[in-house]
């Protein structure tokens, strides 16, 4: 099956303000979809919703459909569903805790028991986010006092750490130096060999460096999505050319 | 003119915080000048590690190890029921969402703490005392234990806020991280959550232990009141609870007089350096 996700009409509110309108989707299997568009315009709550976190919010209606490889959302066991499709925040967030225990946290809970088991994932893990080498001696170290860039590709590496297949990310860089940022997305391409990632980012030139394809939203709604290059080189909706000028954002 | 007012407010403020700060001083200057005096009629040792406790008979006796050791005993078991109860109460409020829920409960725990500690030994010697002579078959239900359980309640305010304050704060922090990781919210407060308020409930403890120790009124109305070495079912004193009940009738300057300030200044010692490790744990 070539698309792992699908969004059929979605849409969402919370309360009065409608935030996505009649969204239409389909993300492939190991590629890196960039979602782009002005603040506001929908993007973080795309992402919340493919993983519910946006039903933790009273308030927030969703209508329309998800497919998680042809199979509505809702009919997936919560904890399965977010543990199928990670999320990496905008903000490092690692646990007031070691840099072990933080990867540990999620594995201990999804059963993986027994101490060889869960020093083989998270060396694993650690290696495939580059932190290995950098923290190998230090793991019972609290993860606080890690530099910022190091702090996310923990936080990635933690959610890699429960084998999700989709991996969305929230502006992971937008926190980070030009250095650090140039690790990660080095990172998230290696990544794409193995996951489907969706990454949200302000950072045009971000997504033309690193995304398959690059969906642009406005206002709620989903304007154009194209393979990268073309989506670049010839955008088809006046809006969205009026966006990559940087006419408005 | 703006500026003379500016002056004379910090002038002001200044000077009551001077006075403040002087009167502890003096409160401790005074208790201990009152109770040295007794160090030329009993010796320290004596005084402390003393088993007896006799100061009006012929050859008069003023040991105050039974009354130290029952006001720790008691404060030991309130916070040996108060602090399970407490922790659990904490993460079930940190973690609370309905928000009208929480200030409910939350406003029950100050009424709780607001409860005067008359009315919480009645309380206790209707309910508790009473409970525990039918219970254990005893001939008096005043003792250690029943002392201990209605501390405990009286304590349960001060446990709960301070550390549910550490856990809300933790829980709103790590809420969505945690959940996007498909781990349910009470692995969170148990794996996460629990941890990290080590230090919050270090703290909560220390406080509500001081609060215990000081506790007079309600403690000594179901506690029996003997001086005697304090046993979990058995009768005991404790500091506040002898000094409150003798200090009328002990005469002006005698030895039994100055035997019970010192008893005061003892635990005064015990609270300040109870304080002190407050505010060395919450600065960790």
């Amino acid at each position: 099956m070539k698309d792992h996700l699908i969004l059929k009409d979605l849409s969402v509110a919370l309360g009065d303000a409608e935030i996505l309108r009649k969204v239409n989707l389909a993300i492939s299997r190991y590629k890196i979809l960039a979602v782009i568009g002005p603040s506001g315009c929908g993007k973080t709550t795309l992402l919340r919703t493919i993983n519910r976190l946006i039903e933790e919010e009273k308030q927030a209606r969703v209508s329309g459909e998800i497919l998680f490889k042809g199979k509505s959302i809702h009919q997936i066991p919560l904890a399965k569903l977010r543990k199928d499709i990670g999320l990496v925040f905008q903000q490092p967030t690692p646990f007031p805790m070691s840099i072990y225990d933080n990867l540990a946290y999620a594995l201990k809970y999804h059963g993986v028991r027994g101490k060889d088991n869960l020093d083989k994932i998270i060396e694993a893990k650690l290696k495939l986010c580059g932190l290995y080498e950098e923290v190998k001696d230090h793991l019972t170290m609290s993860a606080l006092k890690l530099s910022g860039g190091q702090q996310q590709r923990l936080s990635i590496a933690r959610s890699l750490c429960v084998e999700p297949e989709v991996l969305l990310m929230d502006e992971p860089c937008s926190s980070l130096d030009i250095h650090n940022t140039k690790i990660i997305e080095d990172l998230i391409v290696k990544l794409s060999e193995q996951y489907t990632i969706v990454i949200v980012t302000h950072n045009l030139q971000q997504a033309r460096r690193i995304a398959d394809y690059t969906a642009f939203f406005l206002e709620g709604k989903l304007m154009e999505m194209n393979n990268t290059e073309a989506f670049f080189a010839n955008p088809q909706e006046e809006e969205t050319k009026q966006y990559l000028q940087g006419l408005f954002g | 003119m703006n500026q003379t007012l500016e002056k004379l407010f910090i002038l002001l403020s200044t000077i009551f915080t001077v006075i403040s700060a002087v009167l502890l001083f003096l409160v401790i200057i005074f208790i201990a000048k009152e109770s040295m005096l007794i160090f030329q009629e009993v010796n320290f040792f004596d005084f402390i590690c003393g088993l007896t406790w006799n100061p009006l008979a012929g050859e008069p006796r003023v040991g105050i190890l039974p009354m130290i050791l029952a006001t720790f005993y008691v404060s030991i078991v309130a916070i040996l029921i108060s602090l399970p109860i407490g922790i659990g109460c904490a993460l079930e409020l940190a973690a609370l969402e309905n928000e009208r829920l929480k200030s409910f409960c939350t406003s029950i725990l100050g009424v709780l703490a607001g409860i005067p500690s008359v009315i919480y030994g009645l309380i206790g010697l209707l309910v508790v005392v009473k409970f525990l002579e039918k219970k254990f078959m005893l001939a008096a239900g005043e003792s250690i234990l029943s002392g201990g359980i209605v501390l405990a309640v009286m304590v349960l305010p001060y446990i709960v806020s301070s550390a549910a304050e550490t856990m809300e704060k933790s829980y709103v922090q790590y809420k969505e991280t945690s959940l996007a990781l498909g781990v349910s919210k009470s692995y969170m407060l148990r794996a996460l959550i629990l941890p990290n308020a080590k230090g919050a409930i270090l703290t909560s403890m220390i406080l509500a232990f001081s609060r215990a120790m000081g506790e007079t009124m309600a403690v000594m109305m179901v506690i029996g009141n003997s001086p005697i070495l304090p046993k979990l079912l058995g009768k005991g004193e404790t500091i506040p609870a002898l000094i409150a009940l003798e200090i009328g009738t002990a005469g002006l300057g005698s030895l039994h007089y100055h035997a019970l300030f010192t008893a005061g200044f003892v635990l005064m010692i015990f609270l300040i350096f109870l304080n002190a490790l407050f505010y060395t744990t919450q600065k960790v």
